[in-house]
Order: C-alpha cells, then structure tokens, then sequence
C-alpha cells in the first residue's frame, strides 16, 4: 500500500471534452489523474455544460474521490459609466454545487442561458444569477473572469466594485480565482487580484484552468481549437494556447510556483468539503399520470387497466397462471413505485391508436404480461414462456426500459403530444454525444493540418475496405501510404496520432434516436435542458447511459419505416381493393412461408438482407416461432457464439440434438439445444448455476457492456463456482459459460424477437397478396430498408407489378396507385415526382400550388393538370434545373407523343429549353408557337435511356444497365441470375451484375459478401479475406462486376465463391446506384 | 526557379505555383504526384513531400508573358497573350498564306519559338481564332503543330468536340443533353431556334461553332501606327500593370514619333473594363471603356515626361475606374491623338531629365544589383508566439505602397503588452553561459566573451508550440535586465541549453 502524503489542494476548475472543442480530456481520465496525483477532491467545471457530470460522478464515486460538480457559466454584465451605450462583456464564472437546491440552479441557470440567447451563445445575466445564487459556491474564473478582465483592462476601482458585486450575490460563498500557466500575464493579473482579495476580505484560490488531464494532451487541446475556430493549425497562430501548462497538477508541482503564497492552494480545502452535493442525492420523482381519477391512486387504477386488458386479451382463455403472473408483475410494480410510469406509457400508446398512428412495443417490454394487457406490447409472454426478469427485477437497481415503435412519418405528432401532456418544464428528449468516429476523426484532424477533403476521403476509403463498418480503432498503422500520402512530410507523421486523439471524444450533441425523460419537479433542476436543432424539441444535456446514475427514467418513442409502410398499405388497401385488414388477426398462410423459404424476401421487415436470405432456405420456416427464430439467428451474438450452423444443421436433422448438461434441456429444447435467445442465457444461468433471476439479469449486463468488465470477472467466476456446486464438470461448465458470453448481449430477447417477428409476417403477408401497394407503401417510405428503390422495383416488376413512369399530367409527388385499364387486374404503381433526383420541398410546393392542390379556394376540386410544357413551366415557375430534370427523367413525354419513344426526352427538353426563356422574360404567354423539333436531335440509344434514368431517379423502367450488356456477356458464357439456377454446386461459373450490397462483417472473420442484381435477381458473391486483400480497391469502387468463380449450392441457396474479378462499364448509369455498403 | 539539372526541364520537377493559400499551377511532374491545382500547399505536400512552392507573382509572370510576346514578334507584329490563359497567344498570320515562307514554316518557327519555354508546346494555324485553338489539340500527333486549309474552318470544327469551342458551361451542358456533342451538330440548328433558347451568348456560340471568330491578335495594329493597343493577361483591378503596359506603349510610340520627327502633342488612354463576358465570344455589344487625355504643356518626344503625366493621371484614377462599374481593367490602348513636327529643343539631349519618382524604384534595383535579391525588404508581423516567427522580412520589388500582411490575431493584440518582444532580434539565437540562483532564477549571463551580472530577471515565461511542424519550440523565456548597462537581453533555456534570442536597449 503506497503511503501518500496528506492532500493538500483540490483542483476547482477543471474543464472535460464536454466543454465541447475545448477540453481534451474525458471525465474518466481526469478522474484517474487526480487520484495518481493526491488531490483532496475535483471539480467538474465545464462551460455551461452539464454532460459529463454523471460520468464524471460515477467514476469519482468508483475511485473514492470527492467529486464535485459544477460549471462555469458565461455571465454577461453590462458595461458602466461611458461605456454603458457598448455591447454587454461576456464574462466567465466558476459555480460549484454545494448542495442539491445548488445543484437545481446551476442546471436552471444553464437551461435559462441557453434557451434564451442563440444557439452556441448561453448566456446569464446578473439579475438572473442573483435569482439563482443559492447554494452555489463561486470562484471569479479564468481569465476572462468578470474581475480578472477589468484588471487587465487596467480599470481596478471597477474590478473591485465587481467583485463586490459578486461577493453581494453569493454572501459568502465566493473566492477570487489565481492561476499560473508560466505567464507574465498571469502573474500580473495575480500581483492584483491577492491583494483585491485581502482588501475586501474575500477568500483566493489557485486553480490550474485545467483543460485537459495529461502535458501529452495538450496536442489534442491545439486541434479541438483549431477544430473550433475553423481554422488549420497554421492558421491559429496565438489562438492557440501558448504553452501546455493547462493539465491537472498536484500539490508539489503548484507549490513550487506559488511558494510564499500557498494559502492559495490550502484554501481549496474547505471549498471543496462546502460543495458536498453528489448525484446520488439527486432522486429525480417520475410524473404522477394525469388522468388519474379521485380517490384512486396509481396502483389501483393501473390494476383496474390490466385487469380490463386481460379480458380483452385472454377472454375465455385466461388461467391461474395468467393471474399469478399479473399478481406477480403488480405486486413488484408498486413495489418499486412505477405504476405511475406504465399509466405514462399506456397513456401514450393509447393517444397513438386514437390518433391512427400504428405503433407496438418491442424489447424486453413485452416480456411482461402486464404490458401485453394495456396494449403496450402484442405478444403474449405467458403463451411464449418469456422471462419476465429480462424486462425488470428487483434485484437489478434499475428502471425498466420500455421501446415503442411508431410509424415514422407520425412519431413527431406522439412526441409533440408528450410535451403538450406533461409539460415542456417536465418532459425532454435525451440526447446523444456525436463522438468522433474514423470517419469524422480522419476527416477533421487532416482539416487542421490543412490536408483537402479529397485526401480526407481517400484516407478514409482506404481505412474502410481494411475494416469496413469499423466503430472501433482499426488494429495496425493507418494506411497512409495506400492513400498516396508522402510519410517522409511531419504533418503526414502527425496525422495517425491526432486522429487517435479525436476518435470518442464527443463532437456536438444531438438527439437520442426516441428516449424521452420525464420528471414530477421541474425538471431544469435536475438536468440543463436545451432546445434541439429540430423545431420544437428540446433535450437534456444527459445521454441515455447517464440516466441509470441519475435516476432518471427513459421512454424510447422510436419511429420505425415499416411501421409507415403497414400503416399505407392497409389505407392504400382500403381505396383500391375496398378491404380492410386488421394485422392481429392475419391468416397463417402457407404461401407466405413459401416465399420465405426461397429467400423471396425483398423488402421483408427484417428478412431482407443478404445474411438472411441465405439463411431463409436453409431454416425453412413454417410457422410463427420459426420467423421468431429466423430473426434472432442473424445477429453477432449467435454468429460470434458459432450458433447458426448447429441450429440450422439440427434442425434439417442432420446433426442430433443434444444438450452440454441435462439440466438444459429444459431451457433449450425448443431451440434444439442451441442458445439463440438473451432469456435462454439467463435460464441456462438460472438452471446450471442456480442464479436467481435478477443475478442473471446481471450477468447478461455484465457481459454485454464494455462499462463493467470488472464486474464481468467476479459474476463470470460465480457462475462458474455456481455450476460447480451443481455437480457440472469444469470442462463443461466452461463450454456452457463461453456458449453464453458470445450473445448475451448481442442477440435478441426472445420477446423482441417475437414482436418483431409481427412485423415480419404481416410486411410478407401483404407483400405477397398486395403487392403493388405494397411496393407504393415502400416506396413513399424510403429512405428505409436494405435496398434502394431501384432494386424494389426490379423484383416487384418480376412478381407481375406494373410501374408506370413519371409523368406530370398523372403523377403526384408520391408515388401513386392507378387502377388497371384491364378489368379486375390489381392497380399500377405510378412513380410520383419525388422519385426525380433534384426536386425538393421547393418544387413540391411549387408543382401542387400549380395544380391547385395547396390554395384554399381550390379546396374540393379537382386539380387542374399541365397542358402542355410552356404550361407546365409558366404555372409552377421552377427553376431551370428542375426542369431540365423533369425532361431529362420523361417526364413531359406525355406532351410530345407526335415523336418516336426514344426523341421524347430529347423533344421535350427542347421545349423546356424555350418556355423556360420565356418565361423568365415575364411573358405570360409564349412570344412564338413552338417550333418543330429540330431533325439533328438524335433519338436516345437504349442505354443512353437507361442512364438518364438511373442518373436523374435512381431507377429505370426501360431495362436494367446489364440488359445493354446481355449481347457480349451471352456469348462469352455469363449466366444471369436465373440462369445460374441451372447450374450445379461445384462448377465453374461466371456472373455479372450491379453491386448493390457490400458487406464485411466483424463476425465474417475478414469475408467480403457483395450481392450483384442484374435483369433476372439478385446473387449473393462471397470473397475470401485473401482475393478480397487482392482486389480491395476494385471490388469496393466498381459500381459493375463480372465475377468469376464456384458456385455453391446448398439448402436451396446460390452464392458465388469468387476468384477473378472485372469491373465493367456499361455506359448504363450504373454510376449512380446507390449501393448497401459496408453497412 | 531554374532547374539545378541543365538537361532537365522545370515541367519535369515537382513545382507549383500558390496564389494565396491555393495552388494554381503545377507542373507535370507534380500532377503525376497527384499534386493538383487547388490544392493548399499542405495538401500538396502530403503527397509530395520534395514539392517546391513558388508563389504566385503577377509581376513576373506578367513580365514573362511580355519576354515570350515580344520572342513571338519576330514571327508576326500580332501577337495577343490570351487573357486569364497565361502560356497561350493569339498570333497573327495574315498574308503568309500563298507566300514562300507558307503557314506551315510560320507554324513550325513559332513552335520553336515556344520550345525555349517548354519542350511540347503546340501550334496550330487556323482563319479563326476558336479554330485554331480546337486544333491545338490535335496537335500532339501532328508533331507539335498543325495547321489547317484555308476556308477548312468550318469542315474542320464540325467534327470536333463540343468542349472545344468557348462558350458559358450551362449551355454547354444543355447541349450535350438534347444529343449535340459535335461543333458540327449545333452548327445545324436554326439560328432563331438557337436566339430563343440562349440569347445572344447561345448566337456567339453558334457563330464560334460555325468558325466564325471575330477575335483576333492585336498587340500591334499596322493600320495605326499610332496606337497600341494590348490586352492584359489578366484582368488588373489596380493601375500597376496598366502602367506598365502604358511606359511600354509609349516607349514604343516615342520611338516611332522620333524616327518620323515628331512629338506628342495629345496622348489618349483608352482602358476596356472587364464586364465579366470577355472570355466568351462577342455578343456584338460593346465592353465598357474610359477615356483620358493627356496634353502636356508643349509638344513632347520624350519618354520620362509624357509617362509621368500619363501616371500623375492613372494614379488619380483607380477609385472612379472602379466606381464606373466596378470592373477591372482588361485591356489597354494609348493614342497618340495629336502629333505635331518636333522642336529643336525636343531632340536636345542635353535637356535637364523631369523629376522622376520612379528614380527610387530605380535606385532600388541598384541596391539589389549590388547587394543580391532579398536585399530590399520590410518587415511584417505575424502570428507566432514564437518570437522569431512573430514577424518576417518580406522583399520588396517596388516602393508601391502596399498593404501590410498582418495576421495577428486578437489573442496575440491582447498578450503583446504583456510580452514585449526584443527590439533587437539575433538571426538565430546563440548559445550563452548563465549562472542560476537557488531557485533557478538567472543571475548573470556570459555571451561572446562577456559577462553580465544581471540587476532583474523575469520569468519564466513558457513558450511552446507548433509541434505540427518539423522544428517545433519548447523554450522558458526570461527577461534579464543586465546590471552593466541596463540592456534587457531575452534569453531561454530549451532542450539544447540556454541562448540568447535579443534584446532591447
């Protein structure tokens, strides 16, 4: 045990990476410092910011050092005398949190500052700091201090009236700030402000304006400034900081410098004894639900719902075991005080039904029986066996996590009506810390060593067809000889380590994807609230793994695309069809599973990957669970714990199904003894090692969560012992035990997977027997999905849908659904104008004011369509662009049918051409008749057609770019995807296609997967980590590939194992298809 | 910069030009290291490490561009350096056709001309202008030159690329997208067609397509030997290149009036402002000019006096050129408007020279001829917490007021007071004794031979920084007043030990 010395000195200032692009260093890492360091406590002290506070907290709390927080604010003070006319001073000030109340109003005093003034300006004024001065302890800050600026403006007597000032507002809890970065500046400003502070009798304290937690950081520091100010680092000059003396340092190193005058430095002891505030006294209460009625409290009435839910629910069906199990969830819901908390969310899901927004609970939610009955959630836990203790235990010390899914177009409506109903005071999004990633990293530190962003980017292409998809650090140099960069030049030297530098360190703050926080007190006083980017919305400056610490209770309200696409089919049902779908009481039709298992899975939720296409034929799946299975296969957990290839081999019945220890069987049988599901893991816990619930709720956790690792080895070893004492050999009790670490946390709970797996059916459901308006749906919901609207089209136009083309005498500007001039054929698809690449909100606006679709006096009627090219253009006034756009993607053929198919465009963007000149003159009609077209126009070649259309809408009806190609790939032996099928596993092969899904997944060991489409399908094409090293550069930028290689067949599935490849061009607008990849 | 190898030409080393933080010429050499124009000097040499980065010099590019004119001279008296396209002439061959020297020997000398500025140069000789420039680029396999039948214009352009012929990019564009991508396709459309559709640019275009090119070489005008007339290689918004063209022209013209024995009773400047379509074909209207006369009190056949009226008059006349229009000047023409037989006195030369302000100029290039380049210069400040980066010498090639470069930002404003630097700055700091107290504070120093016992010492100041760079700094600064003669010297100590950097007296 190290003997250390007595401390003598508390850092009171102390700046993280959450003083965005100005602290270098995390709030862990200072924490870390401080200890190595001896110092009697540390202060988080961020600039009018509070996000680094829980971390911060935590890892103080874990370390045994008092940690005190705080902020420094941006106060602004009027100038006097003379210069009263002149904008107000900007001025810092150092609050520390003494006790709660303290607490609440520094976090007020943030919220207010950045609510009112401008975005990236928070300011408070004095008035408003007096108002919320109680308990908090102020320090005169840096050197841009109220105080600390008069003096070096050489204006003493206001410097002291001040502080005077300052001392009046915080009666007794303020202290003149020093500090010492080897200065002259700062010692002048020293000289004066000690002997300020003995003048008005106020307390001094040395603190080190810490910016960062290490000398070595101070690089980092340079780069967040240049970052900051946008500029490079050669353009910064004196902004920049002009030494590295703004680390935590200790005792003995202050000392030195401020020898004589160390009172300074003892003086932060009982400052920091005063600020005793710590989050865990912070207990934030949940919102009572507002509805309640009198007299009944919150347990009661959530029982009379659930009892009323069960009804519905089970009807005639209910058991014993269902009322134990609701008694159960009850009985541990008002135990825990949260019976407020599901009436929230019930009120909630029940406003989106009212509202016809479709919406259902997933996760570990609907585990539980009692979300089931008040129609959060649509599986039945009871009749699946689902662990409720996934979704809350007692054991756990945590609140429970409930996800709804709404149709994303119709989330903001939900989310505005949670800030209408509970109040802006009280509710508020959480946000997300952007972090630098490779991307970003690489892009800004090469900005500020004044690289271009084209070397930026081929830095990072080259980063990513080494480790596609990569989050994480790449293992190895960075190539930067691969990305033509000169290693001899020092900037080149430098770039890898600031790179290093920036990645996870957070960037800006955004809003978290759904997490919604609501509080019973104002909730301002918890946590600084700020407005958000996107209009009406504010967030809180906690992201959601801040909140467990907190004590803060999330509600994910998420938006999910397919959710949309359901919600328009069945309205698009209701009109062309006049059938009303109801999607709880959908019919298990075998011919859906039959598309299923050919992997005919195009734009199935879920299902519509690469991965699980190849899986589809290979599981084969019959009935409901088999989709809950097939969608919790293809995650990393299950991959990562070689799971896949037992189930799948089990369950075609040619390996046999065994279990490590009889005391599985139970828990796996009905997943042939392979663990596929998060509960499976806590039961195998549960039954080998005689957990209890909530210790294997932990254990998932533990594994899962790169934040307790530590806490990983002791649970992992009790497991280990637990197996032990219930007579498990080791060897086997090891095997069991790595069987679960691989998925604990990356695989699905089986109740989400099982809610998904709704989802799942009823998208293949309506896919199979509704397939044009299901592709109209899906359509007009992208972006989404896997796969670019191009490819939806191909495979829907090879299922027998019709899609017309764009047309602005018929299109909308969603893509539209026509009846069929053939009686009783289902209606054709017409591609709206917003499938015209170029055409925003502007022209939206524009083209339906024409049509009389947005004027209130042409309410009712019925829109007044184009006449003509010089109409189209006059009326709707879009500017050159559009239009040539609109010519260029057909859509004023309708307007020039006198010419051949293939001159249309060509005539039409001649016509454009002169209405758009005439217009623009103000003519209201066209000074001359329209002139013939002149015979030197040439007509389109086909795959001059095909191009134009994929370069103006992603997608072509005039033939697929290999259609151009068929005539030299046919003779030189190039099957095409159907053609393959009538090959055999093991021959040699080639194929040709457009690439439109690149994959390199983490758990592929370095495989490489592309999927290529040509006018026939889709072919999945897999590349060894070898060919791929060989052709990385090829086989990641040639939107065209021929591949040469072995087919593979089994189980009904075809992949190419490639050896040669050739990138091809066809001239055909493959350029411009938006691709899958490394996603 | 020439090349250090006498056999290897600059196109063959890895140079760019930078206009401000931009490249904006590169040599082949470098293009072949992905160097690209555009690029910052940072990115440039990340990717080409040995990079030489020249900066950009209107003055002497300008003047280079006169050197290869005047070269071309011998050729042809017409000769245009084309504007905003240094490296590229407009040069007349009028009447060479059906004589023995024949367009393809002119060809052929003209391309040796320009082989002393690069070894591909290429020469093609066409009726117009817009035809002789496509053909330049078929020249690569016609040796380097090419010149095209008289009235084979038309017939030559109709198959050429669209790209080839000068015109605003949005019609190109627009072009290229009804089908057009020959010259010869858009020359088939019907000129009303062509109106409504683009206007006047569109009808330019058309008539360039169809070989019809009004442009011409002008430099030197044979039907007016009393003019001349000279567009500027680039745009000038300031009136130093229109001076130098004006000293040039006049020098020439005097020259003239003296042979023929005359002097210069009226001297007008005529300046073509740039109204932002000159780089594209006619448009039949008429760019704006201002005109300036000059009558200097009696007829003059001197150079010195009637340059020094004409600049008294071009410096008075920057501020309403501009605020005509707001357009820079293009091209140039001076006049002699009136010429009258000349005096006597006018041919003495003995006559007392007029008071010529560019004497200092002149006196300059003295300095510098005696001393070496770089021998003139003055300082400028700059933003370094280093003190011998926190300003630089810049060499100066004219007296010409001209800003100041400073840079120093707001941050440096506020520490200046506090961190006065040394007066008197060593070229590189030197090595010194220094004899510490208990604390470490600098007591005396001992520097060339001398020793002195300091009354103060100030610090330490830190100074580090710029570890970006290939010799970042990390030093502690003290300020040490000597006790012999009052002297501050600033002194550090840094990794290699203590030196001196300055002091103030």
């Amino acid at each position: 045990m190290i003997d250390r010395p007595r401390p003598a000195f508390a850092e009171l200032h102390c700046h993280s990476t959450f003083s965005l692009l100005d602290g270098a260093s995390d709030p862990e890492p200072l924490v870390e410092r401080a200890l190595e360091l001896g110092l009697a406590a540390l202060a988080l002290t961020d600039h009018d910011d509070v996000g680094g506070v829980v971390r911060f907290g935590t890892a103080a709390a874990a370390a045994g050092l008092p940690g005190i927080l705080g902020a420094e604010l941006t106060v602004e003070v009027s100038l006097p005398g003379k210069r009263a006319g002149l904008p107000p001073r900007l001025t810092h000030l150092v609050c520390l949190a003494e006790s709660r109340e303290g607490w609440g109003n520094i976090t007020t005093l943030i919220t207010r500052a950045r609510e009112e003034h401008a975005r990236g300006s928070p300011r408070v004024g004095l008035e408003l700091l007096a108002a919320h001065a109680d308990g908090i302890f102020a320090l005169s800050g840096c050197p841009r201090g109220w105080v600390p600026q008069l003096l070096a403006a050489g204006v003493p007597a206001a410097a002291r009236r001040a502080a005077g000032t300052l001392a009046e507002i915080f009666r007794g809890r303020f202290a003149l700030e020093c500090w010492d970065h080897s200065l002259p500046e700062e010692r002048a400003l020293t000289r004066a402000l000690v002997p300020l502070a003995r003048a008005l009798d106020l307390p001094w304290v040395v603190t080190n304006d810490v910016h960062y937690a290490r000398r070595r950081d101070r690089a980092a520091h340079d780069v967040l400034s240049a970052l900051r100010h946008g500029a490079t680092l050669d353009e910064m000059g004196t902004r920049l900081r002009p030494n590295g003396e703004w680390h935590l340092k200790g005792y003995a190193q202050l000392a030195e410098r401020w020898r004589g005058m160390e009172e300074g430095l003892t003086a932060t002891l009982p400052i920091a004894e005063r600020c005793a505030f710590r989050l865990a006294a912070l207990k934030p209460a949940f919102p009572l639900y507002p509805g309640l009625p009198a007299g009944v409290t919150a347990d009661e009435y959530l029982a009379t719902l659930v009892e009323r839910g069960a009804q519905e629910r089970w009807g005639w069906k209910r058991t014993a075991r269902h009322d134990r199990q609701i008694e159960r969830e009850l009985t541990l819901i008002a135990r825990l005080g949260l019976a407020g908390y599901f009436l929230i969310v019930w009120d909630i899901a029940r406003f989106a039904r009212r509202e016809g927004i479709l919406c259902q609970g997933r996760g570990s939610a609907a585990n539980s029986a009692i979300c089931y009955c008040l129609d959060i959630t649509a599986v039945d836990p009871i009749a699946h066996n689902l662990l409720f203790e996934r979704f809350l235990s007692e054991e756990r010390q945590e609140y429970p996590d409930i996800d709804i899914d709404f149709a994303h177009r119709e989330r903001e409506r939900v989310l505005q009506y949670v800030y209408e109903r509970y109040g802006r005071d009280h509710a508020a999004m959480v946000c997300e810390h952007i972090t630098w990633r490779n991307r970003s990293a690489i892009r800004d530190a090469a900005r500020t060593l004044g690289f271009s962003p084209d070397q930026a980017d081929a830095l990072v292409r080259s980063l990513e067809r080494r480790d596609p998809g990569r989050r994480k650090a790449p293992e190895g140099p960075i190539p930067m000889a691969a990305s033509g960069f000169d290693g001899r030049d020092p900037r080149v030297q430098k770039l890898a380590g600031i790179i290093e530098g920036l990645r996870g360190a957070p960037r800006h703050r955004g809003i978290h994807v759904g997490g919604f926080v609501l509080t019973a007190e104002p909730l301002h006083t918890v946590v600084a609230i700020e407005p958000a980017s996107m209009e009406d919305r504010t967030v809180i400056q906690w992201e959601k793994d801040d909140l467990d610490g907190a004590g803060l209770i999330k509600i994910d309200l998420l938006g999910l695309g397919m959710l949309t696409v359901l919600q328009d089919c069945l309205a698009y049902l209701r009109t062309t069809r006049g059938k009303r779908i109801d999607l709880g009481q959908l019919e298990q039709d075998p011919a859906v599973y039959d598309d299923l298992c050919r992997a005919d899975s195009v734009g199935v939720f879920q299902v519509e990957s690469r991965a699980q296409m190849n899986t589809l034929p290979r599981l084969k799946p019959r009935n409901f669970y088999d989709l809950v299975v097939q969608v919790s296969l293809i995650r990393p957990g299950p991959i990562q714990g070689d799971m896949v290839n037992p189930y799948l081999r089990r369950r075609a019945g040619l390996e046999p199904v065994t279990y490590l220890h009889p005391s599985l069987e139970s828990v796996l049988k009905r997943t042939l003894g392979v663990p596929l599901f998060q509960e499976q893991g806590m039961q195998v816990a549960v039954a080998a090692a005689r957990f209890t619930p909530g210790e294997a709720d932990t254990l998932r956790k533990a594994m899962g969560y790169k934040r307790t690792r530590r806490k990983m080895a002791e649970i992992g070893q009790r497991m280990l012992d637990g197996m032990k004492a219930n007579g498990i050999a080791d060897d086997v009790a090891q095997r069991i035990f790595h069987q679960i670490e691989g998925f604990a946390d990356y695989g699905f709970p089986e109740s989400h997977a099982a809610s998904f797996a709704l989802i799942v059916y009823a998208s293949a459901y309506l896919r199979h027997h509704y397939a044009p308006e299901f592709l109209c749906a899906m359509l007009n919901a992208q972006p989404m999905g896997f796969y670019a609207p191009g490819t939806l089209i191909e495979d829907a136009r090879r299922h027998g849908v019709r899609v017309a083309p764009v047309n602005v005498r018929r299109s909308s500007w969603d893509h539209t659904l026509e009846p069929s001039p053939r009686p009783g054929a289902p209606p054709i698809v017409r591609l709206g104008l917003r499938a015209v690449i170029g055409l925003g909100g502007h022209s939206r606006e524009r083209i339906e004011r024409a049509c009389g679709l947005r004027v209130p006096e042409h309410g009712g009627k019925a829109p007044r369509p184009f006449t003509s090219i010089a109409d189209f253009v006059h009326r709707t006034g879009l500017d050159r662009r559009a239009l040539r756009a609109l010519a260029g993607a057909g859509a004023f053929d309708v307007f020039v049918q006198d010419e051949p198919p293939a001159r249309r465009r060509r005539a039409a963007l001649w016509g454009v051409l002169v209405a758009e000149r005439e217009s623009s003159a103000t003519l209201t009609l066209p000074l001359f008749p329209e002139s013939k077209v002149p015979e030197s126009l040439p007509a389109f070649a086909p795959v001059e057609l095909t191009e134009a259309d994929y370069r103006l809408t992603g997608l072509s009806l005039n033939g697929h770019p290999l259609k151009h190609l068929r005539p030299l790939l046919d003779p030189n032996g190039v099957s095409t995807a159907r053609g393959l099928r009538r090959h055999r596993d093991g021959e040699r092969v080639a194929h040709a296609g457009l690439v439109i899904c690149r994959q390199r997944p983490q758990t592929a060991k370095g495989f490489c997967f592309l999927t290529l489409e040509d006018e026939t399908g889709t072919v999945n094409v897999v590349i060894t980590p070898a060919r791929y090293e060989e052709q990385a550069q090829l086989i990641s930028t040639s939107p065209l590939l021929l591949v040469r290689g072995v087919l593979q067949v089994a189980q009904g599935v075809y992949n190419i194992r490639a050896k040669d490849f050739v990138a091809m061009r066809a001239g055909a607008g493959e350029e411009s298809v938006r691709g899958h990849d490394y996603r | 910069m020439l090349p250090s190898d006498p056999l290897e030409h600059w196109d063959q080393r890895p140079i760019a030009v930078a206009e401000g933080a931009k490249l904006r010429l590169v040599t082949a050499a470098a293009t072949a290291r992905r160097v690209e124009v555009g690029m910052t000097a940072a990115a440039a040499r990340a990717h080409c490490a040995e990079l030489t980065i020249l900066p950009w010099d209107a003055e002497r590019i300008g003047r280079e561009v006169a050197r290869a004119s005047a070269a071309f001279l011998v050729a042809s008296p017409q000769v245009t350096p084309v504007r905003g396209a240094p490296g590229t002439w407009w040069i007349g061959a009028g009447g060479l056709h059906g004589s023995s020297l024949g367009e393809g020997t002119f060809a052929r000398t003209l391309a040796e001309l320009a082989r002393a500025w690069h070894p591909r140069a290429r020469v093609a000789v066409a009726d117009s202008c817009v035809a002789a420039q496509a053909a330049t680029w078929s020249t690569r396999a016609a040796g380097g030159t090419l010149h095209l039948p008289p009235g084979g214009d038309a017939e030559y352009l109709a198959r050429v690329p669209i790209a080839l012929i000068p015109m605003d990019g949005e019609l190109r564009e627009a072009l290229l997208a009804l089908g057009l991508r020959t010259a010869g396709a858009f020359a088939t459309l019907d000129p009303l067609d062509v109106e409504r559709r683009w206007g006047d640019l569109g009808l330019a275009a058309w008539r360039l397509a169809r070989g019809i090119d009004d442009r011409r070489a002008a430099l030197a005008r044979t039907d007016d030997p009393r003019a001349i007339v000279h567009e500027l290689a680039t745009s000038a918004d300031s009136m130093e290149p229109v001076l130098f063209v004006v000293r040039a022209a006049l020098d020439r013209l005097v020259h003239d009036l003296t042979t023929d024995g005359l002097a210069a009773a009226e001297v007008t400047i005529t300046l073509t402002l740039d109204d932002a379509t000159s780089a594209l074909p006619h448009t039949g209207t008429r760019s704006p000019t201002v005109v300036r006369i000059v009558r200097p009190a009696r007829p003059v056949a001197r150079l010195a006096p009637l340059f020094e009226r004409c600049r008294a008059l071009l410096d008075d006349w920057p501020e309403r050129i501009h605020f005509s229009n707001g357009a820079p000047v293009r091209a140039v023409e001076v006049r002699i408007s009136e010429a009258v037989p000349s005096s006597a006195e006018q041919r003495d030369l003995l006559a007392t020279s007029w008071r010529d302000p560019a004497a200092v100029d002149a006196a300059l290039e003295r300095l510098r001829a005696k001393l070496g380049p770089g021998s003139v210069v003055r300082s400028v400040r700059r933003d370094s917490h280093a003190p011998e980066r926190a300003g630089r010498w810049d060499a100066v090639e004219r007296l010409a007021p001209t800003r100041t470069a400073s840079v120093v930002s707001e941050a440096a404003e506020a520490r200046a007071p506090a961190t006065p630097a040394a007066a008197r700055l060593l070229d590189r700091p030197e090595e010194i004794a220094v004899t510490l107290d208990a604390r470490g504070t600098p007591r005396a120093l001992a520097w060339r031979g001398h020793r002195f016992p300091l009354a103060r010492a100030e610090g330490p100041e830190r100074l580090s920084g710029e570890w970006w760079h290939a010799d970042p700094f990390a030093r502690e600064y003290w300020r040490c007043e000597s006790a012999n003669d009052g002297r501050t010297f600033l002194v550090f100590r840094s990794a290699e030990g203590w030196r001196v950097q300055g002091w103030n007296d």
